[in-house]
């Protein structure tokens, strides 16, 4: 494996593929802060130059962390469409890349690419492309999934409504739901984060978000996001679970952190496909995000580009319902502006539709970031036109329990408008029954929790 | 596109999608049998201990007896705001902007100088050189600067029974508004038990983790640190405290006990600080902080 070039008369030789991947990232904190980033732009360009002729066949027989230490290798190695890596195998990364841009490559044909390639050849990819590369490979795939309702079709996009509340009480998680449909946001999840992770909490919210779906008919799924153990035991305990819920990490270490491991998630997945309440066949929701590897010690010295794709490595095993890569809540020494945040999401929403999945982004920041609203909302309309499958929707935004900022009722409402495009045909057959949507868009009535009130 | 083209096109792409999903080979756990269908509706009722009854009200038919206020009232959540168009109102945007500088402003805030002279804190330096050095590299707010190490040992008490840190961490803004009301609600509660009062340490640009240096360099007992939390926009003015029941153990995050969300909206910080006193008593007494092993 060459891992050398000269660029204006200097030399840059790389140590290892490992450290060659971190250096060929833009730029991000918590490359930098791991010692992986590139030290400056020149070398930056350099290590990109040497990845661009590497072929797939190479990456593939260097995952960055040992196929016999680490399950998750293995579970991206095991999961491989023999055929289609038996095609791509001798192509350069220079060559995927163009091949990925190719408009003779149509959406289908691209999710059969994916199948053929390891999570560290997605993740090489991304760091040769563009954010308008990004955006555009993205639009193309269409990932289409079912549990009650079909999320993903095209010219949907979708909301999950996160009505969180401080104590998790009932009427006020209520209250930020029946807002939140009036703004036709809910149709992808109604997902709960619970202050405690408890089989109590964990009922109490299902109970109440249940009794209000079957009242008004709502079309959608429930969630309420415990670890996955909690899920299970409620499952078992006969809880109405549409979706199980769980965070994943791209490595067996960092998994542990997390408390799951393979077998852990095989075992949830059956059970979800034997009991589960929603129709199916997708009833998982994952979670991931760059820098939770780093953040537990578990990144066996790769970068959080690379650690993130093989989440999704690991995600695709279980045909989830939705992935949500949540971009700006892990703080800056991860991401540390809006510029990073921006560019991880389109990262991010790449690789994962790349590896099939049906990926949305919690396009979010804190407070202690170097960004804004601003940041958030340039974020939101890269996302939506690159073709997310859904954001996350909050009363203006704030998040009155986790402390910090995703997309709004609001936001949502305005880039469906913007982009032309519409919920689930069957959340909107049931706004237009509510009378709170007509033609795709929002009636005069919609926009506040008062119309499901008496 | 036309509207039948468009249907043909969804029709198409869900058919071949589900064909994809039934055609793949599904991972061994997926291949459970299929579930025996049992009416939603039955087993919502079922888990709720509810008595079947009729079929759920549908559109138009009133399904709660909570009025708009009462569900307004029941979330400190931004609802009920209007829009404009698809945007917020002036009115509520400015709100926001406003919350968010509140927010932006505590980070990179400083605590005041006379506040750490007015209650005896010994000022130290976390190994972070400045505030944005600190946010990018949160092991140096984890750790004393050399300076600041020579000066613990100086100026510190060793073997105290209580050890007092305060740090900045996320909000300075949280200890100018809440700390004088914390340690004077807890300081005269805590009784003979903490022993003979220790000079305590106020760390700049200081995380959690930087008080248990602290109390390793003077070989203390019980560690209490207490720290500005992550502003939110409902207030920048949180304050968090940790109690560490230090003698005698390497200290992980699961072995300390917090009492958090303390500001004027959240726990007062007078009542926050009764807590704190008798939390330090039963620590002392048991010689334990942190959580039990859930069974």
């Amino acid at each position: 494996m060459q891992l050398k070039t000269t660029l204006r008369g200097r030399t840059y030789q790389f140590a290892d593929l490992k450290g060659l991947l971190g250096k060929a990232n833009e730029p991000k904190s918590g490359d930098q802060l791991a010692g992986l980033a590139a030290e400056n732009a020149t070398e930056r360009v350099a290590a990109r130059e040497v990845l661009a002729g590497l072929t797939v066949r190479a990456l593939r027989d260097n995952p960055v962390v040992p196929y016999e230490q680490d399950e998750v290798t293995r579970v991206i190695q095991d999961g491989l469409d023999a055929q289609v890596f038996a095609e791509v195998q001798g192509l350069t990364l220079a060559e995927l890349r163009e091949r990925v841009l190719s408009p003779e490559l149509d959406g289908e044909a691209l999710l059969r690419l994916g199948r053929g390639l390891p999570s560290e050849v997605i993740a090489a990819l991304a760091k040769l492309m563009s954010n308008l590369d990004l955006i555009t490979a993205a639009a193309r795939i269409r990932v289409v999934t079912r549990a009650n309702a079909t999320l993903g079709l095209p010219g949907r996009f979708s909301v999950r409504l996160q009505p969180n509340h401080p104590t998790d009480n009932p009427q006020g998680i209520l209250a930020s739901t029946l807002e939140g449909l009036s703004y036709g946001n809910g149709d992808a999840l109604i997902g709960v984060n619970p202050v405690t992770d408890t089989l109590e909490a964990m009922q109490r919210v299902l109970g109440s978000l249940h009794e209000l779906v079957q009242a008004l008919e709502i079309p959608t799924q429930v969630c309420c996001l415990a670890h996955v153990t909690t899920g299970m035991r409620a499952l078992e305990g006969g809880a109405p679970v549409d979706i199980l819920f769980q965070s994943l990490a791209g490595s067996q270490d960092a998994c542990r952190a997390f408390g799951i491991e393979v077998k852990l998630l095989d075992e949830a997945a059956a059970l979800v496909a034997e009991r589960g309440a929603a129709r199916g066949p997708n009833r998982m929701y994952f979670e991931t995000g760059q820098g939770s590897a780093l953040s537990s010690g578990g990144h066996h010295g790769a970068d959080q580009l690379t650690m993130e794709a093989r989440c999704y490595g690991l995600a695709r095993r279980y045909r989830p319902f939705m992935v949500n890569t949540v971009v700006g809540f892990i703080g800056p020494e991860y991401l540390h502006d809006g510029r990073q945040v921006t560019r991880a999401g389109l990262e991010d929403h790449f690789m994962g539709k790349l590896h099939g999945l049906p990926m949305g982004c919690d396009v979010c920041y804190t407070n202690h970031m170097e960004a804004d609203q601003n940041d958030l909302e340039n974020l939101a309309v890269l996302l939506a036109a690159a073709g997310a499958n859904f954001f996350m929707g909050l009363p203006m935004g704030d998040d009155v329990m986790l402390n910090y900022q995703s997309t709004s009722f609001h936001d949502n409402a305005a880039l469906r408008e913007l982009l032309h495009l519409r919920p689930t045909p069957e959340f909107e057959a049931w706004l237009e029954r509510r009378g709170l949507m007509r033609d795709g868009r929002l009636t005069a009535r919609a926009g506040d929790l008062g119309v499901f009130l008496p | 596109m036309s509207d039948p083209r468009l249907e043909a096109l969804v029709r198409e792409i869900v058919s071949r999608a589900v064909a994809r999903l039934a055609a793949e080979p599904a991972p061994a756990p997926a291949a459970a049998p299929a579930p025996a269908v049992e009416p939603l509706k039955a087993r919502v009722d079922a888990w709720l201990g509810r008595v079947p009854g009729p079929a759920a009200p549908g559109a138009g038919r009133a399904w709660t007896t909570g009025d708009r206020p009462s569900y307004l009232r029941a979330t400190p959540a931004r609802l009920g705001v209007g829009r404009a168009g698809c945007r917020v109102r002036t009115e509520t945007w400015l709100a926001f902007l406003r919350d968010h500088a509140a927010a932006r402003d505590a980070v990179s805030s400083r605590v005041d100088p006379a506040l750490v002279e007015r209650l005896g804190l010994v000022p130290l330096r976390s190994a972070a050189r400045d505030r944005r050095e600190f946010l990018l590299r949160p092991d140096l707010g984890r750790r004393l600067d050399a300076d600041s190490a020579a000066l613990v040992k100086a100026r510190g008490l060793r073997g105290a029974r209580l050890q007092l840190v305060v740090v900045d961490g996320l909000s300075a803004s949280a200890l100018d508004a809440n700390l004088a009301a914390l340690l004077g609600a807890c300081l005269p509660a805590l009784g003979a038990e903490a022993g003979p009062p220790a000079p305590g340490f106020f760390v700049q640009d200081g995380r959690v983790a930087v008080g248990d240096e602290v109390a390793r360099l003077l070989d203390s007992e019980l560690l209490v640190t207490v720290a500005g939390e992550r502003p939110g926009l409902k207030t920048a003015e949180s304050l968090g405290v940790y109690v560490t029941y230090f003698r005698g153990r390497t200290i992980t995050e699961a072995e300390r006990s917090m009492i958090s969300n303390i500001h004027a909206h959240g726990l007062p910080a007078e009542e926050a600080g009764r807590q704190l006193a008798k939390l330090c008593q039963k620590a002392l007494a048991t010689r334990h902080t942190g959580v039990e092993v859930k069974g």
